[in-house]
């Protein structure tokens, strides 16, 4: 994971600093990064798929604890009925909505609690308050506010991302060091150059790094509501599957959930990446 | 000092107008169903508590929480030091690891209740779950991150590879530790309440998934107020003892 | 140089670059220390000292060539090279500087009445003895710095591999240190191998400086006996003659590395 992620940092700063040597001997670096990443996920995927296999032998019963093949035979089946992409896509839709209102309010919220003493000191308690009741606690409210529709699974999403980013926005504008600040102060800025010149910036990787963690929340969240109250979806397809037996069902929307997830948080990284390395000084 | 007394000052005033808004909303616009007042929240509390039943719902879903958690953080510290301390397990495991990571401890729930029925067990192997994964990922990611100089340190003066993992590695991950286990249960909670809504007859989870079928929508928002509370009191703790206790063994 | 206490001999040495071409840092290094010798290593910065200092604990492991510490190969790190390291993150941030000073002697089983009455010896001799009970974030860089040398004097280890020991120090008290690290080394006859961007510092300590070359495939390029008898002063015409020599060797490299970075851009 690193490794590769390591690799893009290097060709980009290689890339910045120029000469038609050095970016060859980063995309070189790159290359074998990537191969050396492949490599590792092929023997890890190799190493899991043999330990399943021999684990529904000794199991021996399809239905309690299907093996590799028929559950990929049963992923296959979902595909072709269109099942399992429509059920990542409204999965992922709800995930999305919520997680980009969320992580603006969010970071909004944060940033104004991280530089405004007055509006820190006046939502402190109920944030602390609010941030540790689970989001899954809320679904039944959620559905007799916003009906069992999107609105329903969407506001559970915001909650679940809102107070994470808050919170590490509002750390991320404390943590900018105080001399940046004072550099900035003698060198005549005002207060507003200084919030978007230096303290946005400085805060930009508290915040991106909240955001990731939201992420992950997110699709716990997503999981626990399509579970309980929702007629698509990963949830939905993991948790109904129960009723008839089709563990192998099961199995295959855990492993898309898996997938969709590190897929997600891959994306994620990158972006933020291009995000820092334009917006931020390092 | 007087900085400190302002804050709380504006914070409390900032909870009572929050709180007289919402008794005033309530019950000029809306009906209990839909958001009961904070007034008949508390007054369901008394009454349901004075039953008896609430403690029996808190203390099922405590030994659930307590019982997945401590099995979870034992497990999750124990796979996290030894993973991270040998270099073959590093590049075999790291990647099914961050696969598992996103898969949602939530999503066990249905092979759980296929293999473990829905008595107890299998909604501690759903906690211990939760919590293994957060400490052990937690825990190896201190592990892997500690300063090479401080190992390098260690082996020239003399340490054995016990000796540098006992009084190294140990401490560099203790933090580490601490925080998988501060966010492992603010994950077992939401675990515990998924788990409680679609498979239990007792708990805090159920009394909110239940509400809807005794409309009785006061008892849930005790629940939530009671689940709040909880996570609070297990957050504040967890820093307390950090301070208390652990504070030597700060995150670098 | 075979035979040397210390003997590199041909060493050549590469970090890993997957399946690249490999990056040499060392080639060919034939470097020998006597016992008892005082041994101070120059060089451009990055030109590979603190990895043939690293070689010499047995951090890393050389790709070609042999090094030996009094005729055995080196395999592994151990207390009979004890490492001053560059920079102050090698300190343990949960323990009193008193008790990063004992580590050695902890691990080594010493009880903890003699732990302390050492440890307290080597606090006074770096001049920290009244701060013992701090934690390394409660103290300053130049004290951390004094802390991590305590924490290796007191295993009294006959060989000491000092990286930039005294980088972080003020002048007045990086000059009182030299002194008694030459009492010390004196002493107990220790050999000493000792990098630093200080020329003045090198001419004070050592009996025989090295300069290195710029890498990549870093060398010695040059080996200077430094004869003057101790104590030695900077006014001395002698010490301003082999300053002048030495800083001539070194700008000759410095300036390499320089035009190679520029022209590369
Ligand atoms: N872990 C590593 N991986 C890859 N390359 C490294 C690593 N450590 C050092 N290098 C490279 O090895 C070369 C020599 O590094 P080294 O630290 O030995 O230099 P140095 O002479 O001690 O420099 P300085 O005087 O600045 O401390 C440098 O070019 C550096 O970029
Ligand atoms: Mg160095």
């Amino acid at each position: 994971m690193t490794s590769s992620s390591d690799a893009l940092a290097a060709t980009a700063r290689a890339a910045e600093s120029g000469g038609p040597a050095r970016t060859r001997a980063a995309v070189m670096k790159r290359v074998r990064g990537t191969v050396s990443l492949v490599l590792r996920y092929a023997v890890a995927a190799a190493a899991i798929g043999l330990a399943w296999e021999l684990f529904s032998v000794r199991f021996d019963s399809p239905v309690l604890f299907p093996g590799p093949a028929k559950t990929a035979a049963r992923a296959v089946e979902l595909i072709e009925e269109g099942r399992l992409q429509s059920d990542i896509l409204i999965s992922l839709r709800r995930i999305l909505i919520g997680f980009a209102i969320g992580s603006l309010v969010g970071a909004l919220a944060g940033l104004a609690m991280g530089s405004s003493r007055l509006i820190a000191d006046l939502f402190r308690p109920l944030v602390n308050f609010f941030r540790f009741i689970a989001p899954t606690a809320w679904i039944a409210t959620a559905m007799v506010w916003f009906g069992l529709g999107e609105a329903s699974k969407i506001s559970l999403i915001i909650y679940a991302t809102v107070f994470v980013v808050l919170l590490s926005s509002m750390i991320g504008v404390g943590a900018v060091a105080p001399n940046k600040i004072r550099a900035a102060r003698c060198l005549g800025a005002t207060d507003r150059q200084i919030f978007f010149l230096v303290t946005l910036p400085g805060a930009l990787t508290y915040v991106l790094t909240g955001m990731r963690m939201a992420l992950m929340n997110a699709f716990m969240t997503v999981v626990a509501a399509e579970m309980i109250a929702a007629e698509a979806g990963l949830g939905f397809l993991i948790y109904n599957s129960r009723q008839w037996m089709e563990t192998d069902s099961i199995f295959v929307g855990m492993l898309a959930l898996g997938i969709v997830g590190l897929i997600a948080d891959r994306l994620f990284v990158l972006v933020s990446r291009t995000l820092l390395r334009r917006f931020s000084f390092h | 000092m007087s900085a400190t007394r302002k804050s709380f000052y504006r914070g409390a005033a900032c909870v009572v107008a929050f709180l007289v808004l919402w008794e005033a909303g309530a019950r000029l616009f809306l009906v209990p169903a839909v958001l009961p007042a904070p007034s008949q929240i508390a007054a369901e509390l008394v009454s349901y508590a004075a039953t008896g039943k609430l403690g029996y719902d808190l203390l099922m879903s405590g030994q659930r929480v307590l019982v997945g958690f401590a099995i979870g953080s034992l497990l999750g510290a124990t796979l996290g030091l030894l993973l991270g301390s040998f270099k073959a397990s590093q590049w075999l495991l790291e990647p099914p690891l961050q696969f598992f990571r996103f898969i949602p401890p939530i999503a066990w729930l249905t092979p759980v209740l296929i293999w473990f029925g829905i008595g107890e067990s299998g909604k501690y192997v759903l906690i211990a779950y939760t919590t293994t994964f957060m400490v052990m990922i937690n825990t190896y990611a201190g592990v892997v991150g500690i300063r090479q100089n401080q190992l390098r340190a260690a082996r020239c003066l003399g340490a054995t590879r016990w000796q540098a993992f006992r009084l190294v590695i140990i401490p560099t991950a203790l933090p580490h530790i601490l925080n998988g286990m501060q966010i492992g249960m603010a994950n077992s909670l939401q675990t515990l309440v998924v788990a409680e809504m679609l498979a239990a007859n007792e708990g805090l989870g159920f009394l909110i998934i239940n509400s809807r079928i005794s409309l009785s929508t006061e008892l849930a928002y005790v629940a939530i107020f009671l689940l709040g509370v909880i996570g609070f009191l297990a957050d504040s703790s967890f820093r307390a003892f950090a301070a208390r206790v652990a504070w030597k063994y700060k995150l670098a | 140089m075979a035979g040397s206490y210390i003997d590199f001999s041909q060493v050549d040495f590469r970090y890993d670059a997957g399946l690249g071409p490999p990056n040499w840092i060392l080639k060919g290094l034939d470097l020998g220390i006597e016992r008892g010798e005082f041994y101070v290593l120059l060089g451009p910065s990055g030109c590979g000292k603190t990895t043939a200092l690293n070689l010499l604990a047995g951090f890393e492991h050389v790709h070609g060539g042999s090094l030996t510490v009094g005729g055995r190969p080196v395999t592994a790190p151990g207390v009979d090279r004890v490492v001053i390291f560059q920079g102050d993150d090698s300190l343990y941030g949960w323990l009193t500087a008193q008790e990063n000073v004992e580590f050695g002697l902890k691990l080594a089983g010493v009880p903890a009445g003699e732990r302390r009455r050492k440890a307290q010896q080597q606090l006074d001799f770096v001049g920290l003895g009244k701060q013992g009970h701090k934690f390394p974030s409660q103290l300053s860089g130049g004290m951390k710095q004094r802390i991590q040398i305590a924490r290796a004097l007191v295993c009294e280890s006959p060989i000491l591999l000092m990286d930039e020991p005294f980088a972080a120090l003020d002048a007045q008290t990086r000059a009182i240190l030299q002194d008694e690290l030459t009492t010390i080394q004196q002493r107990t006859a220790s050999t000493v191998l000792f990098i630093t961007h200080d020329i003045g510092e090198a001419i004070i300590l050592a009996d025989r400086v090295g300069i290195m070359r710029s890498g990549p495939g870093s060398a010695l390029k040059e080996e200077i006996e430094i004869a003057l008898p101790r104590p030695r002063r900077r006014g001395d015409p002698a010490f301003g003659a082999l300053y002048d020599r030495i800083h001539a060797i070194l700008s000759e490299e410095v300036t390499r590395v320089l035009r190679r970075e520029q022209a590369s851009q």
